[in-house]
């Protein structure tokens, strides 16, 4: 499966990061390919409107707004907070692939 | 450009009762380095971002912000014991990382410090903080690069 996830956080130094890192683990360790774009202090690295157009489903871990968020309009999208992606990617995951089979 | 770590930041055996004497000790420490200037407007503004929550994984923990206090940018390391309780859900926290940088810094720093919150995603990383035995050892697995641990 193809999971897109953008991560983002109120200072933008610390959770945004180990969010990002810690769906990237579980989304590999889950076998899926999946992308992270991290929307916090420093340089911007987006996700690709190619991989948006092929993402099954996207993952906002955000505690502020997500910037550009119209690129996802009509995606299927599992909405959550960094820290919970930070305690336990692995069932975010999980729940992600669910949100594809309905 | 300085390095955000130093074996003088690093301290194996902080005794601190709870969060915010663990971040008054580490601002001390900034300040006497002569990587601050200001403890108590360092610690106003860690404990003011920690109101919106600090991040902590399997009980390290990183109170951060960035403060009109800080000169340098700057990660400070503590292990204390038995740990302080940053947020009653995440439980205690018995190794700390204060990562800390000046309200008018550039974007240079800020990718040493999101790596570094990557790396504590990494199990090996964790237990490398909490085993290792001097400050300069540590010093040395903290400016390693991600890839090897």
């Amino acid at each position: 499966m193809k999971i897109v996830a953008v991560t983002s956080c109120a200072t933008g130094i610390a959770h945004t990061f180990m969010a990002a890192e810690a769906l990237e683990r579980a989304g590999k360790a889950a076998g899926h390919e999946i992308y992270v774009e991290t929307q916090g202090a420093g340089g911007l690295k987006p996700v690709t409107a190619d991989q948006i157009a092929s993402a099954d489903v996207v993952i906002f871990a955000n505690d502020i707004g997500i910037r550009d968020k119209e690129r996802f309009d009509g995606k299927k999208i599992l909405q959550t907070i960094p820290k919970q992606a930070i305690k336990d990617a692995a069932s975010l995951i999980s729940e992600a692939v669910k949100l594809v089979g309905k | 450009m300085d390095s955000v770590f130093s074996t003088d930041l690093i301290n194996l055996n902080l005794k601190a009762v709870d969060k915010k004497s663990a971040i008054l000790q580490m601002a001390q420490t900034l300040v006497d380095k002569k990587r601050g200037n200001d403890v108590s407007q360092i610690v106003k503004d860690v404990l003011e971002r920690d109101q919106l929550g600090t991040p902590q994984v399997d009980g390290i923990a990183i109170p951060h912000a960035r403060s009109s206090g800080v000169d340098i940018a700057s990660v400070s390391v503590a292990r204390c014991k038995p740990g302080v309780s940053f947020d009653e859900d995440d439980g205690v926290a018995d190794v700390l990382l204060m990562i800390v940088v000046p309200d008018s810094n550039g974007d240079e720093h800020l990718n040493i410090l999101s790596e570094l919150a990557r790396r504590l995603m990494n199990p090996d990383f964790s237990r490398a903080l909490r085993e290792t035995n001097t400050a300069e050892e540590l010093f040395e697995i903290l400016n390693r690069s991600k890839e090897k641990i």
